[in-house]
């Protein structure tokens, strides 16, 4: 192998030992890896971290003090999410002098090398450019550091063990990392339930009668349960994130309760029914489809740039939920063309219907984002502000905020009454494909053509989780209810679910040939998880066993398992775009 | 490694006008051409992903191209697929062509507007209730899945249509009841113009599987009951024709039924209602129709020539059937093939020769036939004979 890296040490032996050099050395490898193609990309960006630290630690040793402390400022923050307990040790390094009693630094300079998977083809690029750069500090640290492992041609001649074992890697390198804790702030769904259960009850010892309906009895016992787990808790109730949480009207709150009542609670014993919305003669034209929580509004994006809306039903019946999609069913009606949204001008991504159903959002290839009255089907506002296509839109649970996703590599948090972002989530190192809100409004997930996850944190935009091990580009993510759920989907049929706390894949629950284009938790206690595909199946995987396991910090430790798909529906051929559980736990799935 | 070749480059450079152009030049500048090509394709994938398609488009590209601030490459939209054709070169490299119609431009400023796309439309079903599937015509069957999931999986067009099989037994819809009346009465009394209306979309419409026993039931009797009539017999060998051309239509349960029939038009002993009329034709066409099902059928259903051979042998060797007969078996016969003819009629052409000697010596229709049988006869020997010299 002549082009192997360890021959060119004889070659380069000599070395520019100008401290300046360690962090221009770097910033252009970084630079150069973030230009390259997504598959290479991926890999190469590993050699980063170990190549940082190496670099920080030379300079230290050789009593470049200043120099090492302006390096880690500078680029402190691209590896802060994944190895922010690192980085805070190694900051407390002083001097060259006290390397060896930094458990850090004796982690990486004495015990082991740091290994790299790399293909034939990235290293033989990595070989090229540094010799071409004469990046010699790169080279010779390289050499004496970092064992590169190389497995095969091509990127893709990956074997699946190998991916496994990486990650197992990465894992036992990160026992011991202690993390940022998440806030679990309330959902907003228990809150209504909490505030309407404290009013019964000052209703009821008012009325000082116990002949109250069993509803409510019951009701204000799960309250009660909930306020003791709150004394018991006392971290839960202060742990609020974002101050100005927008308030729900009362004619919503009073919309959900009802819901709430007529909740069908759905586990691996009580499956829940199914409808299927499908669209006809659109040959590949339909690029999104959307079903409100409720079932009163479908809207389908187009590949034409126009966002096709259908209303179910009356919208004065209130509980049109089961009484419209059933009689539409019933009378094999289609459902009510309502309104075409003209506006855009390129492929609509994503749409996405507001909770209170006032409203749509979509986004578009044209770089914009629309919000539309979704009763007039006007178009109210326009948002710019990403630079290339916008992939994602989400409403947060409570409505007023937004979040995209875009080409641009970033995500933006946005808020409707503002045409320019209140945060911008940079950090993924290619384009961001998804974004979903977390129940408790605190945080949004990503997912990224990079094939990671991240979580961030909303009120201070910092990306707080990661969440690596996927080997294609995410195509769907989902939040379950609690909030301490991760589902993630892959372009290659992949299914995980993620443990949010720590950051671990905990399922993984194969049976999709082809993409997965949507996942969704059902609502309250989240037992069920339904995920839709190309493969024309709508999935049903049980989820009782990880809602269990996430009480205990201990059990999650344990090594990844798989589940096997409980239940598979598959329909003539109608690739599912959308999976949706309605609040009464009716799953609502669409396609074409 | 790369794809794109040095001299790939130069040659484009010499078309752009820079002569000249160095190996290494060419090296390094191939590679960065392949580094953009698996970039632009790399956004492309991008666009196709997010348009939750399986299928690569123009438009695709396009899009991946206008990310990148380059101009869009106009004319590759087109609303079919292209059709690439590989050739060999000189070199022992392959070219890969596109190959293009030429339109004429008359035709196509006279031609009608294309018909505008149907309208898209929703549609809601149940797709499971408490976690079971309703058997309900919009959700798949449970058998053919299984099936599809043990074998390999077949093509969509496959599972169609064995899908509708089932469904033969149900109510018919009012449409295909409208249909077949149309159709059989077209048949029965139409004028040339909706006849041929009929038969092509009969030779090309899909959905007419359930509409299959019907036919099969209808040409059956309708060839007994007009066994004298021409025209009739003429436009039901037409219809035979048309459903078995069908490619969407499942016609192999069916073709016992559709045979007695063809062979009945082949063989009869009177096709007409005076002997003068033209019903040597139609036994020929009937002998190419049988020419036909024996291609297409005969793989699959080894005993089918064999019965078919059987009972036209049997017909032609039995002195006592009318010429009528004959003639039909002849041709028949010789519609199978220069084998059947070679081992079946040229043994007994002499002694049949023979016998048709008789004939010229009566009345002037009998001669007539005669001639005509001795004819095929003829034409059958000559081709066997020639095939087996070549």
């Amino acid at each position: 192998n002549d082009f192997c890296i360890r021959n060119y040490i004889l070659q380069w032996g000599m070395e520019d030992t100008r401290a300046l050099r360690y962090e221009e050395c770097y910033v252009e490898l970084r630079e150069w890896i973030l230009k390259l193609l997504e598959d290479l990309k991926n890999e190469l960006a590993e050699l980063l971290y170990p190549l940082f630290v190496h670099c920080y630690l030379d300079l230290m040793s050789k009593q470049y003090t200043a120099e090492a402390r302006d390096l880690l400022a500078h680029c402190r923050h691209e590896h802060e999410p994944e190895h922010a307990e690192e980085i805070t040790c190694l900051g407390n390094i002083l001097d060259g002098s006290t390397l060896d009693t930094n458990p850090i630094a004796i982690k990486y300079m004495q015990t082991a090398k740091a290994k790299v998977y790399l293909c034939h083809e990235s290293d033989k690029l990595l070989t090229e450019f540094l010799h071409n750069r004469r990046l010699n500090i790169l080279v010779r640290l390289i050499n004496q550091y970092i064992d590169i492992i190389i497995y095969g041609s091509t990127v893709h001649d990956i074997a699946p063990q190998m991916r496994l074992k990486q990650c197992e890697e990465a894992d036992s390198a990160m026992i011991g990392v202690k993390r940022k804790p998440l806030r679990w702030a309330e959902v907003a769904e228990e809150s209504i339930v909490r505030r309407e259960s404290r009013r019964a009850r000052a209703a009821m010892q008012e009325s000082r009668s116990n002949t109250g309906d069993a509803m409510q009895e019951s009701r204000s016992n799960t309250g009660d349960a909930m306020e003791q787990d709150e004394q018991e808790d006392p971290s839960k109730s202060e742990a609020q994130g974002v101050e100005e949480l927008p308030q729900l009207s009362d004619e919503m709150e009073a919309r959900i309760l009802s819901d709430l009542k007529k909740r069908v609670n759905v586990s691996k014993g009580a499956l829940p029914s199914i409808c299927c919305y499908t669209l006809f003669n659109c040959r590949d034209a339909l690029t999104c489809m959307n079903i409100s929580h409720d079932a009163s509004i479908v809207a389908a994006g187009m590949s034409d740039s126009r966002i096709k809306v259908w209303r179910a039903g009356t919208t004065t019946e209130r509980d049109v939920q089961d009484k419209s999609a059933a009689d539409a069913l019933r009378n094999g009606s289609p459902l009510m063309q309502d309104s075409v949204l003209v506006g855009h001008s390129g492929p609509i991504y994503s749409t996405s219907i507001s909770p209170d159903n006032r409203y749509i959002l979509s986004c578009s290839e044209d770089k914009s984002v629309r919000l539309w009255q979704a009763s007039s089907g006007q178009n109210l506002v326009t948002y710019r502000g990403h630079n290339f296509p916008v992939w994602d839109v989400a409403w947060s649970p409570l409505g007023h905020y937004f979040a995209t996703a875009s080409h641009d590599r970033t995500a933006r948090i946005w808020s409707t009454d503002h045409i320019y972002p209140l945060r911008i989530l940079a950090g993924h190192l290619s384009s961001v494909d998804h974004v979903v809100f977390h129940p408790n409004c605190n945080y949004v997930a990503t997912g990224s053509v990079d094939k990671t996850c991240r979580l961030w944190d909303i009120t201070h935009g910092e990306c707080v989780r990661l969440f690596k091990g996927h080997r294609s580009p995410i195509s769907c993510l989902a939040i379950s209810p609690c909030g301490k759920l991760l589902a993630s989907g892959s372009d290659s049929g992949e299914l995980l679910v993620w443990d949010m706390a720590s950051s671990k894949c905990i399922f993984e629950l194969p049976g999709h040939e082809g993409g997965v284009l949507s996942a969704e938790f059902s609502c309250g206690e989240g037992s069920l998880l339904a995920s839709g595909g190309q493969d024309c199946t709508v999935r049903l995987w049980d989820m009782t066993q990880a809602n269990q396991s996430k009480g205990k910090g201990a059990s999650l430790r344990a090594t990844l398992t798989s589940l096997q798909g409980m239940k598979v529906l598959h329909t003539r051929s109608t690739s599912m775009m959308t999976v949706r559980f309605s609040r009464t736990n009716l799953l609502l799935v669409g396609g074409s | 490694m790369s794809i794109i070749r040095e001299d790939l480059v130069q040659e484009a450079a010499a078309a752009a006008g820079v002569k000249n152009v160095g190996e290494k030049v060419a090296a390094s500048l191939a590679a960065d051409a392949e580094y953009r090509l698996r970039e632009i394709i790399q956004d492309a994938l991008n666009f196709k992903r997010h348009s939750r398609r399986r299928k690569l488009t123009p438009a695709d590209i396009n899009n991946a191209l206008r990310v990148r601030n380059v101009e869009p490459l106009y004319g590759f939209t087109f609303p079919e697929p292209i059709v690439y054709t590989t050739k060999q070169g000189e070199g022992g490299g392959s070219q890969i062509i596109i190959e293009e119609k030429e339109l004429e431009f008359d035709e196509l400023l006279s031609a009608p507007l294309p018909k505008a796309p149907v309208e898209v439309t929703l549609r809601a079903h149940w797709l499971a209730i408490d976690g079971v599937q309703p058997l309900i015509p919009e959700n798949p069957i449970p058998e053919n899945l299984d099936v599809a999931a043990a074998g390999k999986k077949r093509k969509v067009k496959d599972s169609e249509t064995s899908e509708k099989d089932p469904m033969v037994q149900d109510v018919l819809s009012q449409e295909l009841q409208l249909y077949y009346e149309n159709v059989t009465s077209a048949v029965i009394q139409g004028s040339p113009h909706i006849l041929s209306a009929a038969l092509s979309s009969l030779r090309k419409d899909p959905g007419l599987q359930a509409l299959l026993p019907y036919f099969a039931q209808f040409i059956t009797d309708e060839v007994k009951r007009s066994l004298k009539d021409l025209p009739i017999l003429n436009a039901l060998l037409s219809m035979t024709l048309a459903i078995l051309s069908n490619a969407q239509l499942h016609v192999e349960p069916r073709l016992h039924e559709l045979m007695p029939a063809v062979m009945t038009c082949m063989v009869g002993k009177q096709l007409c209602k005076s002997s003068l009329d033209p019903h040597w034709n139609l036994r020929d066409r009937a002998a190419k129709l049988l020419n036909f099902i024996v291609d297409r059928y005969a793989a699959p259903y080894s005993t089918l020539q064999q019965r078919i051979t059987n009972t036209l042998l049997h017909a032609f060797l039995e002195p006592t059937k009318p010429l009528t007969t004959h003639y039909g078996a002849i041709a028949g016969l010789a519609a199978l093939g220069p084998q059947t003819m070679n081992q079946l009629i040229v043994p007994n052409a002499p002694a049949y020769a023979s016998l048709l000697q008789k004939y010229t010596f009566d009345n002037h229709i009998k001669r007539f036939e005669a001639i005509r049988v001795r004819g095929a006869l003829l034409d059958a020997v000559g081709k066997s004979f020639t095939h087996t010299r070549v």
